[in-house]
């Protein structure tokens, strides 16, 4: 499994100066100055057209898919027959997405989210809920790994162990400084599929002021949900997203893909995350 | 008199075509289902139907009469409503029952409070109001005791029935 740095040179997890090397090469490259943008495709074209054009005229430096979606019926029609692309009015987008404190598409989705503000000094913001509309970039409908220091998992967990609170779901606030992990039923799910499984996420580590992506891509050896958290665990991370895994999960880098999306995807995806100096 | 059954028995074929395939798409591209429970009525018992119902229409067809007709028109529906699917999604974070394109009921998870089960319905409560989810008779209608195990993994049981869960607080996000 690979972590893509500024110079995509893939490191051996197990590597004990994996964060020293992290480090060189964020410093040479800048990776941890990132801001976001948010390519979103409002033609009926596909989504590696969009985003390596988006590319093209922000500067990107990494372009990555996003959040999980839905399609109407005659959306996945057209998915199956021919691979021409899909009309973006045909993908039911999850998760607000916010661009230059305007949202411009996406419904509300309850879960978690990531926000960029940009002036002074590049910020990021992770949370639950609708997407803030006063950030210059968010996004919304993430799976959470981490989120501002604490871990997600399949069930709650509490230390000191609370007999007495709930296995799932938002902990009676008596318990809330006790909590320690967070239940949340996508990562129950994505723990359920095989490790192949291509996954993407976007973490960020306070201190150092470094945003990272981690890539795994599909149908490749890998590792589980779990196992991707530990990583950003290991990393230090403060927060961490996962975006839409399987098939769907794209890496573009300087405008050229690495990583390529599945073609229904490719047809039928309509945002991403691009990341520019 | 003919000409006119075959176009009618036609044109009843053609929808019965699609409106099977635009309910079973989802069996032809998983990809998009890698965060979705999805319980349908079993594919085997949907062809069953159609070749039921091709069978009947082309009696039908060759002679009309009322009793034919009218068994043309039982398997048709029954081909109909072998469609109808709930999906439980952690991509777009919803319950639905959908039945394309009679029917669509899509249920947020944000807005679930507690589920029941019943014999052969599942009650949703949200803030607004009760929803309810027929099931059916099983292997006719949909598979209840998946769907329940589904959803009582995305909750906390509250109430317990002969030591079965009949209850959960739904646990969303």
């Amino acid at each position: 499994m690979a972590i893509t740095l500024g110079n995509a040179s893939p490191v051996v997890l197990s590597d004990p100066a994996l964060w020293s090397k992290f480090q060189s090469a964020s410093s040479k490259g800048k990776v941890g100055l990132f801001k976001i943008i948010l390519p979103v495709r409002s033609a009926e074209e596909l989504f590696s057209n969009t985003a390596r054009q988006e590319s093209i005229s922000n500067k990107f430096k990494v372009v990555i898919n996003g959040p999980t979606y839905g399609l109407t019926a005659a959306g996945k029609a057209d998915a199956l027959f021919g691979s021409d692309p899909v009309k973006a009015e045909e993908t039911l987008q999850e998760g607000r997405i916010v661009r230059n404190k305007r949202v411009i598409g996406g419904s509300r989705s309850d879960m978690y989210y990531i926000a960029n503000y940009t002036g002074k000094a590049v910020k990021y913001r992770f949370g639950r809920g609708a997407a803030p509309t006063d950030a210059d970039a968010a996004l919304g409908n993430m799976g959470p790994l981490i989120i501002n220091g604490l871990p997600f998992g399949k069930v709650n967990k509490y230390d000191p162990p609370q007999p007495d609170a709930i296995r799932k779901g938002q902990p009676a606030p008596k318990y809330a400084n006790s909590l320690v992990q967070r239940s949340n039923n996508r990562f129950t799910v994505m723990a359920g599929e095989p490790n192949p499984v291509g996954k993407i996420a976007l973490g960020f580590r306070q201190d150092k002021g470094l945003l990272l992506v981690l890539v795994q891509p599909h149908a490749t050896p890998g590792i589980n949900i779990a196992g991707f958290k530990g990583v950003m665990q290991h990393l230090g991370l403060n927060s961490a997203v996962y975006l839409d895994g399987s098939d769907s999960v794209m890496l573009m880098m300087d405008s050229n893909m690495l990583i390529s999306q599945g073609s229904n995807k490719n047809e039928t995806n309509v945002t991403g995350i691009g990341f520019v100096y | 008199m003919r000409l006119l059954r075959l176009f009618f028995v036609g044109f009843i074929f053609i929808g019965l075509i699609a409106g099977l395939l635009f309910n079973n798409l989802w069996r032809f591209m998983p990809e998009f289902n890698t965060l979705d429970s999805i319980f349908p009525i079993p594919a085997y018992l949907q062809m069953l139907f159609l070749i039921l119902a091709i069978g009947a229409g082309w009696l039908f067809y060759k002679k009309a009469s009322v009793f034919r007709g009218a068994l043309f028109m039982v398997f048709s529906v029954s081909v109909i409503l072998s469609g109808y699917k709930v999906v439980i999604s952690n991509g777009v974070n919803s319950v639905t029952s959908e039945l394309y394109p009679f029917y669509h009921k899509e249920i947020k998870f944000g807005a679930i409070k507690r589920i029941r089960m019943d014999e052969h319905t599942i009650t949703i409560l949200t803030a607004s109001g009760n929803a309810t989810l027929h099931t059916g008779f099983y292997p006719l209608g949909l598979d209840t005791t998946a769907i329940w195990d589904t959803l009582q993994e995305q909750g906390n049981c509250l109430d317990k029935i002969d030591n079965q869960c009949a209850e959960i607080q739904f646990a969303s996000p």
